[in-house]
């Protein structure tokens, strides 16, 4: 059987290999090889295929793009896949992986340090409900940045493919030896020079109304309450950045730890979080980027 | 027991070093990579906290034979290692007492009054005995030659099944009625059944590091691995390494690596036995 590899974006200590290895190999047991491929997962799946041979897929953050892009990835035969949520952080922010995280952490101290356990040990969140209502706190404080993130991608799904991003070419006389024949050449390579730059000043996209108008339209979209009730947004928001705010948010309740510390605790119990319940995602994610990886290698899905 | 720091002065290769196996908010650290390239001491590390933590009658056993192989780092006249221990109220004779007690091995006595050459100075620790905190150390030269050894319960052969299909899945243990020997148990491979005698070394030094563990003798313990990763597969690295918390109770693991692989899989802070000795990640 030839090897089977996914790789994912980051460097080898990444989060998403990091998250992906003990899942894969501990909890829905397959074969599957995660490596690291910085941050050109395709460029690196191809040069491992053609270096090691086997079948080598990948797997790229969502970030913005719609819901149906990923799934459409799944499906498209293509050894590329997207995640379901914007990247691996979302993941790790489901509240009940940060509540084990906690419960976790917080046993470690009561062991360590019995009855003199520090103070701040006492804010440590101890139910889904307080996670979930810290959690809705930092999406409202985000959701206008978030909003301006989403409305620049529509924009540039909605501009033509070649609106901003004007080919170089080097001009062709139809006569090489004549010299009109080479100015008429750099007129009309200048003429098209000139429509594609037109192409771009008169879309309407472009106008200052249509974007805020766009802006509005995301934001209020992104701040209805049942979008925060939900937790839609640990789906669609920037997952890095989600967690950097809800570091501040344990940060005014006392509670003192690294991002590093935070994302290392997270990763720690998600293998254990997942396992337990597999439908903690709604979705099983996991298990269905493990079978897209080897539907697309030939190979029976996992159950 | 967790060892909390190591301080180590003149032992073979090593001038001095301290480790800090506390974290950013002050735990004790309970998985602890130690990398380095050869002969830089990785080995010595271990070494240095068996002789340390060890009742002097062990620990002597063991240095003995590296008295002529250089114990005593070049040019100086005697080797130390301090160390920091925490217990647990059950682990301290004296429940009141402090936990974090300070335990020092020094060779040679200073008083040439010890048989076996060395001096320890240690408040009365909790080792080697039944329910009791312990110091193990599975060596660089496991063989994987454990086939002698009974497994007497059914629970311990549960929990070695449960171990071994964790790490070695699709591969996994046929049950059996016990008391049985493990070189009699039959083992279920993607092609075929096979004996104890059938496995291969890495699956044979696998079950080895597995066994005591699965039959309940390793909990809050220290437990030395040196190189964790032997003639494993990556992805049996992977799975090893994860499941290291997980094979007793409690235990604080200290391990050596040469794998690149397992590097890059490793979360915790690594000591690396040159320069700077820790990597946060």
């Amino acid at each position: 059987m030839d090897e089977l590899w996914l790789v994912c974006e980051g460097e080898p200590d990444s989060v998403d290999a990091a998250v992906l290895k003990p899942i894969f190999a501990n909890v829905l047991e397959t074969n599957i090889t995660v490596v690291a491929g910085s941050s050109s997962p395709a460029n690196s799946a191809r040069f491992l295929q053609n270096f090691r041979g086997g079948k080598v897929a990948y797997v790229l953050d969502r970030d913005y793009r719609s819901g149906l892009d990923a799934e459409a990835a799944f499906i498209d035969g293509t050894n590329g896949f997207l995640w379901r949520r914007h990247s691996i952080e979302n993941y790790l922010l489901a509240p009940h992986v940060v509540l084990l995280a906690f419960e976790r952490l917080r046993q470690r101290f009561v062991q360590q340090f019995a009855h003199r356990l520090p103070a701040w040990v006492a804010a440590f969140p101890t139910d889904c409900a307080t996670i979930e209502t810290g959690l809705r706190e930092c999406a409202e404080r985000r959701a206008p940045e978030e909003a301006c993130r989403m409305c620049i991608q529509r924009l540039w799904e909605d501009l033509s493919s070649t609106t901003g991003r004007i080919q170089r070419r080097v001009p062709m006389a139809s006569e090489p030896q004549n010299r009109q024949s080479w100015r008429d050449a750099l007129v009309s390579e200048s003429q098209r020079l000139r429509i594609a730059a037109d192409g771009t000043l008169t879309s309407t996209h472009l106008s200052d109304e249509a974007i805020t108008n766009q802006f509005d339209r995301i934001l209020d979209q992104i701040s209805f309450e049942s979008y925060f009730e939900s937790l839609r947004f640990l789906v669609d928001f920037h997952g890095r950045d989600l967690l950097t705010e809800f570091l501040l948010w344990l940060e005014r309740r006392g509670i003192r730890l690294s991002y590093s510390r935070l994302i290392n605790e997270l990763i720690e119990v998600l293998p254990s979080a997942y396992s337990q319940n597999r439908a903690l995602y709604g979705t099983d994610d996991f298990l269905d980027l493990a079978n897209g990886v080897r539907a697309w290698a030939g190979l029976t899905p996992l159950k | 027991m967790k060892l909390v720091s190591l301080q180590v002065r003149n032992l073979r290769g090593i001038e001095d070093r301290v480790f800090d196996f506390r974290d950013d908010i002050g735990l004790i650290r309970d998985r602890i990579p130690i990398v380095g390239p050869n002969a830089t001491g990785k080995t010595t590390i271990l070494d240095a906290i068996v002789f340390c933590l060890l009742p002097l009658s062990s620990s002597t056993q063991r240095a003995e034979p590296m008295v002529n192989g250089k114990l005593i780092r070049e040019g100086a006249d005697e080797t130390t290692v301090r160390a920091t221990v925490w217990l647990t109220e059950d682990e301290q004779t004296d429940s009141t007492g402090p936990n974090l007690l300070e335990i020092e091995w020094t060779f040679p006595d200073p008083d040439g009054i010890s048989a076996g050459g060395a001096y320890q100075v240690a408040p009365e620790i909790c080792v080697n005995s039944k329910n009791r905190s312990s110091v193990i150390l599975f060596e660089q030269e496991r063989t994987g030659k454990s086939g002698q050894r009974t497994l007497d319960d059914k629970s311990s052969l549960a929990r070695l099944s449960e171990l071994y299909a964790r790490i070695c899945a699709p591969h996994a243990i046929v049950n059996a009625p016990t008391p049985v020997a493990v070189k009699e148990l039959r083992f279920h491979t993607p092609t075929g059944t096979c004996f104890w005698d059938g496995l291969s070394t890495g699956e044979r030094i696998l079950v080895e590091l597995l066994l005591p563990f699965a039959s309940g003798e390793i909990h809050s313990s220290i437990v030395l691995i040196d190189e964790l990763e032997l003639h494993l597969h990556p992805l049996w690295q992977d799975r090893l390494y994860s499941a290291l918390l997980d094979l007793g109770t409690d235990n604080q693991i200290i391990f050596t690596t040469h794998s690149t692989h397992l590097r890059d899989t490793i979360r915790d802070p690594i000591y690396s036995t040159t320069g700077e000795f820790i990597t946060a990640r």
